[in-house]
Order: C-alpha cells, then structure tokens, then sequence
C-alpha cells in the first residue's frame, strides 16, 4: 500500500489513492499507523478519540483494507472505498474544517537559479523580506445541460496590489508555519482586506468570463430547441382548445409559463462562484541588487524573486 | 489488540449525517454579477453573496486551522469532485452500502439510470415490468443527481402504504435520509420529502407545492395519473420541477390515451396534440399505427425493461391447486346461500341479486366472513327475507372449524418455512389468525386498517419472528417478501391483476429459492370455477404481465363484472359451467390478439 509522507500529501499523483488518504489524516488527528499486509491499522489513543468523535469516545483500534478482496483475509476490517461510511465521515471531518488557514512559503521556494550572470552586471547584494498575500480557492459552479464543479486558486499581492492565479499543488513542499521570524521580516499591507477580496472575485469573474464558452452555447441551443418545440405545442393546442372552451386558454397559458420556466432551470447555462478556501500567506521576496555597467554609466538594479516571478527593477 | 469495527456505534451517535443537499447550493445565496466583462456573456455569473462577511467572522474567531488540515481538506474536496463521463458516480459510492446490505444489482438498472441522466436528462417514465427493480433505478438516479449537486429539493410521491417503505430503502439502500410528510410545516422543514399523492391533493399541502419548485419530483405507481381529468394528474400537472421520474409497470392499461397522458405530464408536445397524436398514431383503443414513428419518439421519454429481455432468471413459480372438500355443514351453508341469491335473483331481478354473489364468495373464504355479512342484512332485511337469512346465519356459526383452516394448516406445517396467507376479507383473517396461533404457530396480520408505524412494525415482526402472516389485499401492493418463498391464496381476488400483485410481493428480484404458490378452492363452488378458468385455461401464473393487462384490464372492476355477469345469468350448474367456458374462450381469444398486435411492441 503507498503511503504518502504526513503532512504534505502530493496533490498531483495521489488524489484517487484513497488508501492514502485515509493514512494522512489518521496520522494527522495523531493515530498511530500500522500496515499489515494490504490492510492500515489504525490506532487512536483516548485523547485523539474524544478529539475526533467527543466525549463518548475512547482508545480504539481500527483496521481498513481498501479492496473487496482484502476483506476476506482480514476479518473484521471495515472496507473503506469512494462511497463508504468511513470515507464519508473523514471527507466531512476535514470540510467541516480546513476553510482558513495562515502559512508562510519557505524561501526555498524561490527558483534560485534565475541570478543575472552577463557581464556588466556586479552582485552588490542581497536581502530577504516577507510580503503578505491573501489567496482563495473559488469552487465554481458550470451548470448546463450537465453540471460540474471545479476549484480555482487566486492569490494578491497585499503590498502592491498585484493578483495572479495561485497553483498551491506547486508550493506544497515549502509551506510551513507562520512565525516569528518571518513577522520580523513582514513588510506593511498596502490594501485592505476587503479591497483584496473584492480584488481576487473580480480576477476570478475575468478569468470565468475568458475560459471557453462552447458548453454554453451547447446548452443555450439545446434550451432553444426545447422551447421551441414547447412553444409550437402549446401554440398549437390554443388553436384546437380555444375555440370550444375560451376558458381553457388561461389555463394552457399558464401551463406554458410552468413549462418553459422548467426548461429554463434544466438547460440555461450559468455559473455560480464561491470562496471555498482563504489563506493568508506569507510569500518570501528576494531582493538582489546588482551595478549595471555601460560605459561610464552605473545602474544599480534589482532583481526581485519571489516563489512566483523573478522580475528586474 | 481489540479490534473494534465502529461503523455501527458512530452510525448512530457521534458519525457524520447521512446523505443530505449543501444549502449553500442554494441560488438564494447568489446575485447575479453585472460588470464589463459578463455584459458580453452567454451565461450570467452568480457569486455567493456572504463570502466577505464570514471570511471575517472566522478571521474575529481567530480559528485557523493548521496548514496541514487546509491542505487535506482540499485533498477531500478533490475526491469529492471526481467527475467521470458517462459513467455512474453513484455506483461507486454506493458499493459500500449494497455489500453491506446486501443488495444485488443488476445491469439493465445501471443502463437505466446512465440513460436518464445522460440522454434522456432527467425525464423519464420507467415502465420496468413489476418486480425487476424500478425503485432501484430511480433510487440510483436521486443519488447521482444529489452526488452531482444537480438537485437539492426533492419529492417522492406514492401510495401512502409505500411512503414508509421508500423512506426506508433510501436510507438503508442509498445512504439518503428522506422524510415523511404528515404535517404541512414539513413541507418547508425538509428538502427530500415522501409524500402520499392523497395527503399532498389536500387543499393547504396542494397550496404549498404549487408555490414551491422541486429539482426533482418522482411519482411511484403512477399509472394513477392515466387520466387527465383526475385530481392526480392535475396536481402533477401543476407542480414545477426540473427532473421528473414517473414510475409504473403498466404505461397502458386500457387505452392509447392514458399512455399519451403520462407523456405529456413528462414533455408536453412530444406526441403532439391529443389531436394530432391520434391521427398519427391510433388505429382503435389499443392499437396503434405508424409504430416505428411512435416508437422512436417514445424512446426518447420511457424506458423499459422486459423479463424476457434483461437477462434475469427468476426463480420458478410453482403452482399449487389444492382442492379443498367441504363439510356437509359447509356444502349446506354453500347451498343455501345459492340458493337463497338465485331466489332473490329470479324474483327480484339481476340488478338486486349482483351484489348477493359477494355472500357467495365469502362462503368460500370462511363461515365467519358470511356470517358477519348476514349478521347485517339479517337487521335490515325484510320479514320474509329475515328468516331465511336467519337459517343462513345459524348454519354459519355452527361451523366451529371450516375445512379450508385445517387444509391451510396442514400446509404450513409440511411447509416448515415461512408463510403469507392472503385473504379478501378481514373475518376470515380474524379467524385465522385465532385458529393458527392456538394451533401453537407465530403469526401476525396485516390489514388496511394499521397505522403506517403498525404495518412497518408487522412487516419487521414477520422478517425476524414469525413463521406465518396473515394479510389482506392492503398488504398485497408494493411491499417485498422476499426472503418468504410461500405463499397461500386463501380465497381467489376476483381481479386477476390483484393475484398478480400479491405474488409479485415474494415472486421479484432478491428471491433466491423456487416460490410456491398454493391456491385453495373450495370443490363445487364458483371459486372453483374460477380457478379452473385462470389456472387450467389461460394459465394465468405464467403469463408475462402484458398479457394480464391485456387479458383482464387492470381498471378494477372490468373482469370481475364479467364473471358476476356470468354467475348471476346462470340458472344451474350447468349453464355455470357454460357461462364460465364461454369467458374462458373470449380470453383466450383476447391474448391471440394481444399475441398480435400489442402496443408493448412500441417500447
């Protein structure tokens, strides 16, 4: 069974690998881990149990296997696949929590590489501060003839105002606690709360309002078909009741109000965005200044790196 | 090391909530954004309304979590939104439940369900032949609907004997918590709600609805809404909703008609016109034309699923025809009831004796049924007639023990397993119920008559403790029995399609062992008749159940009229057992011509 190191679980390769799942968040509650064979034993002391159940909770030792077949060699093992009572109670456990967070980005995290070697440029130096961000990841809503939802990370810039998408998946391994140390370093945010906020739904509406279109159009023409025909149906069965029952025309009225709504909810394509998650990161800025040398003039520049960009002033 | 298996324990105290909708998926949360850049769109932008506002309430709170829970919490959400192509999300999330519960699936449900939502896009009749699993299948729809986020406010409607039932096979079957409703606040206190059709027509329920929308509404046995002029199909008629399941085994029953009803609850205009659908499609009632047309545009709204088609080997049915021999106290109670209804029949006229043959159905079921009858007319009665229904009754009560109780025991107790016993009438399960259980058997009865609570409750009783239930008609629709492999038809139901419900409870999907059906006729009786009409001639137990709508009619009433006809017009024996031969001939006649031409081949 792949077990992925605590902590930091690996987003790209591991999020249909529940075994592992199920591992990391038993180890991050502070159960104690066993495998044996393909099953994960699972150990909780009463401190952890009462922490994760209540009260009425105490010292136990749980057993999963992650295949049908497991089962049958490891008697009493609970199953746990996409589904299962026991992943439903974790996946609820960790989203009934894990909405908001603080966190500082290692400065390991800036691409050191990137170093100006030309000539004419001498290092004069350099110094590290700590700029703070706001990100949020948006879960967005593309409701159609079919209906999907993905979650889109944005991030701003609190001192320079400047908003960029977020991919949080590449900044795993250097995330860390926010303390001490990097506060010493924190520069000042230039723009509010709420201003950021309103920043990151409006980056978000631009990057929504850019991606491709084609699913609505697939939806808005199948909307038009449908009422289409609702329309000629309806239309006709005013001609044919009309005559002999004039009363019966409210009611097809109405009826047809009734339907054409219906078709509109089933078919009319829309978005609907909302923050899922908010984090306020603390993003290490490498400041090197160099002397730029052209002849007899001297530029002092400076190369700003952060885990995001390297970019010249 | 103990190992303690704890789904059970936190199942019931500190575990998750089952299977309920997200209210933040509520567009009352959102406002539309108008800027610039949506102006030019094909779609509005909705944007949830709060954010800001709880962001800094959690920021007051001061509650971050560590960045290790934020970072499983997003591996969480990306599991919870896998999103697959065609495929069932629900079949995988389900594996769990049905492994422990048991439940086996079959592939004609999954189909079904991928249809709906991919093709048919969550409008659809499932007309599944009875017992091959439409509850499933609409279960499975709902909860790839609710995993999808695409619904949020759902309500079943049913029989109010299924309401418990549907409640029950969510929970257990699907993880999905649904209510009852039995006040009218429920209806804005709970979003998946089971209501009966007859509790939702009252007129403070009816209001609410009308002025609330459903994402998705089902409708079980609703071949009650075959008729547009009926409350039913103007209720649902009337309810707005974005999906809409429609649940029966019999889309037809009588006419072309009923079937064009459904379908326009479902997509008005998809046959057109009543109008134009008959000039189109309809040669007479039942027979329709230019079919390949038809069928195509029926496909497009109605699934179903055949026996014969879906590949499913149910168990046998065995019949059992077990001729009881009256006593002579028995013979003479018959005998004088006869008598007594073609005496009033000649003196009187048809129109008064038709509802005397019921006194001769109940002698065959038990003395005690009569007697009860009898008590009641004796009060009424004229003079003349006082006496003789007097004679009547004494003859019943002097029965102590009818033949029939002591052949049904004996059934029993060779059977050694469990058993269900329908009657028709509530005398005789009175009876019964008195004569088994001093015969030292666990028995409990089922009626019409129980609480909701009540017959949940019998239902468990019969499952896990006792050996035999008895029940009436009320019993016979949409309850399931199978893990019971017997059953006896104490007294025949007049309406074929009834006999067909009540085995259908035992004779479905889940039964594993060959299903024994004991029917018990009284000799020389016209329940004699009768089973020697339904078994010896047009061997009803085998009939696929298109034939039995075909043959019989599922309108109640239709057949039994016919065989009252026939029993009242005759004036001996013989021209019964001529009359009943002629009935026979016309059935026979009948499923040739639904052999022929049935407007089954449309679907």
């Amino acid at each position: 069974m792949g077990r992925k190191r605590m902590g930091i679980p690996n987003l790209i390769d591991s999020t249909l690998d529940i075994a592992a799942f199920v591992a990391t968040f038993y180890e991050l509650i502070g159960g104690k881990l066993r495998t044996i064979g393909p099953a994960l034993e699972v150990y909780l002391d009463d401190n952890t149990a009462k922490k994760l159940d209540g009260p009425w909770a105490r010292e136990q030792t749980l057993l999963f296997v992650f295949k049908d077949e497991d089962l049958l060699n490891n008697t009493g093992a609970e199953l746990v696949t996409m589904g299962s009572y026991r992943l439903h109670y974790i996946i609820q456990q960790l989203l009934s929590r894990g909405q908001f967070t603080q966190v500082a980005i290692s400065p390991d995290a800036i691409d050191k590489s990137k170093v100006i070697t030309a000539q004419r440029y001498y290092k004069l130096g350099s110094n590290l501060i700590y700029q703070p961000y706001l990100a949020i990841t948006f879960s967005i809503v593309f409701q159609g003839n079919r209906r999907w939802e993905e979650l889109h990370s944005v991030c701003i810039n609190r001192v320079t105002g400047s908003v960029s998408s977020f991919n949080w998946k590449q900044l795993l391994p250097y995330l860390q606690k926010f303390s001490a140390k990097e506060a010493a370093l924190l520069e000042k945010a230039q723009c509010s709360l709420k201003h950021s906020y309103q920043a990151l739904e409006k980056e978000i509406i631009m990057q929504v309002a850019a991606c491709d279109q084609s699913w609505s159009k697939e939806a808005l023409e199948r909307l038009a078909k449908e009422q289409s025909d609702l329309v000629d149906f309806f239309d006709q069965l005013t001609t044919e009741e009309g005559w002999k029952n004039p009363e019966a025309i409210a009611e097809i009225k109405q009826s047809k109000a009734l339907r054409l709504k219906e078709q509109e909810e089933r078919f009319a394509p829309r978005v609907l965005i909302r923050p899922w998650q908010i984090a306020l990161i603390t993003v290490p800025v490498q400041i090197t200044s160099y002397l730029q040398v052209r002849g007899k003039t001297e530029t002092k520049v400076e190369l700003i790196s952060t885990p995001f960009s390297n970019q010249l002033r | 090391m103990e190992i303690i298996i704890t789904t059970p324990l936190l199942r019931g105290v500190g575990g998750p909530k089952r299977f309920t909708t997200d209210p933040k998926d509520d567009y009352n949360f959102y406002q539309v954004v108008q800027t610039p850049e949506t102006k030019e769109l094909p779609f509005p932008i909705l944007i949830y309304q709060s954010g800001y506002k709880e962001f800094r309430q959690t920021l007051r709170k001061n509650t971050a979590d560590s960045w290790e829970w934020f970072s499983l919490a997003q591996w969480a959400q990306e599991l919870s939104l896998q999103s697959t192509h065609h495929k069932l999300l629900a079949l995988e999330h389900l594996r769990d439940i049905w492994r422990r519960s048991g439940v086996q699936y079959y592939q004609h449900q999954l189909e079904t369900a991928t249809r709906v939502i991919y093709e048919l896009h969550g409008r659809a009749i499932l007309a599944d032949e009875v017992g091959l699993g439409k509850t499933i299948e609409a279960g499975l729809i709902l909860k790839e609907y609710l995993l999808r986020k695409q619904v949020r406010r759902v309500l079943i409607l049913t029989p109010a004997s299924l309401c418990r039932q549907w409640q029950q096979e969510l929970r257990d079957k699907f993880d999905i918590l649904a209510w009852v409703a039995r006040k009218k606040w429920d209806w804005s206190t709970h979003n998946l709600i089971i209501s009966s059709l007859d509790f939702a027509k009252q007129p403070t329920n009816q209001q609410y609805l009308l002025k609330h929308k459903y994402d998705l509404i089902i409708i079980d046995e609703a071949h009650k809404l075959k008729n547009e002029r009926t409350k039913n199909w103007q209720l649902v008629n009337a309810l707005s909703s974005k999906y809409l399941l429609l649940l029966t085994a019999t889309p037809v029953q009588n006419n072309l008609k009923e079937l064009y009803n459904l379908i326009t609850l479902l997509k008005p205009g998809q046959l057109g016109t009543y109008r134009e659908f008959k000039k189109r499609y309809v040669v007479s009632e039942r027979q329709p034309k230019n079919s390949e047309a038809l069928r195509h545009l029926l496909s497009e709204v109605m699934i179903r699923n055949r026996r014969s088609d879906v590949n499913i080997n149910l168990p046998k049915r065995i019949i059992h025809s077990i001729a009881v021999e009256l006593s002579s106290g028995e013979r003479a109670l018959y005998q004088g009831v006869t008598n007594f209804l073609r005496d009033k029949t000649r003196r009187l006229g048809f129109e008064i004796g038709l509802p005397l043959i019921t006194l001769q159905r109940e002698v065959c079921s038990s003395p005690m049924a009569v007697a009860y009858t009898l008590a009641k007319m004796h009060q009424k009665a004229e003079p003349n007639d006082q006496v003789s229904l007097f004679a009547l009754l004494e003859k019943a009560v002097a029965i102590t023990t009818p033949t029939k109780a002591q052949t049904c025991l004996e059934l029993i107790k060779s059977h050694q397993d469990k058993v269900i016993i329908f009657t028709e009438y509530r005398a005789t399960l009175q009876y019964l119920l008195q004569f088994l259980s001093q015969a030292g058997l666990t028995v409990v009865g089922f009626d019409g008559s129980l609480s909701a609570g009540r017959k949940q409750w019998t239902c468990h009783l019969f499952q896990h403790n006792a050996q035999v239930m008895v029940s009436t008609e009320s019993g016979g629709e949409g309850l399931n029995f199978q893990f019971c492999n017997a059953m006896i038809n104490y007294d025949l139901p007049w309406n074929p399609m009834r006999l067909e419900q009540r085995i259908g409870r035992i004779h479905r999907l889940g039964q594993t062992r060959d299903v024994h059906i004991y029917n018990l006729s009284t000799q020389g009786t016209i329940e004699n008749h009768l089973l020697n009409l339904l078994h010896e001639k047009i061997n009803m137990f085998n009939l696929v159940i298109g034939e039995l709508e075909a043959l019989f009619g599922t309108q109640e009433g239709s057949f039994e009229s016919q065989l009252y006809q026939a029993i009242i017009q005759a004036r001996d024996e013989n021209e019964l057992e001529a009359n009943f031969e002629n009935l026979g001939q016309e059935l026979l006649l009948k499923r040739k011509e639904w052999a022929e031409n049935a407007w089954e081949s449309l679907i």
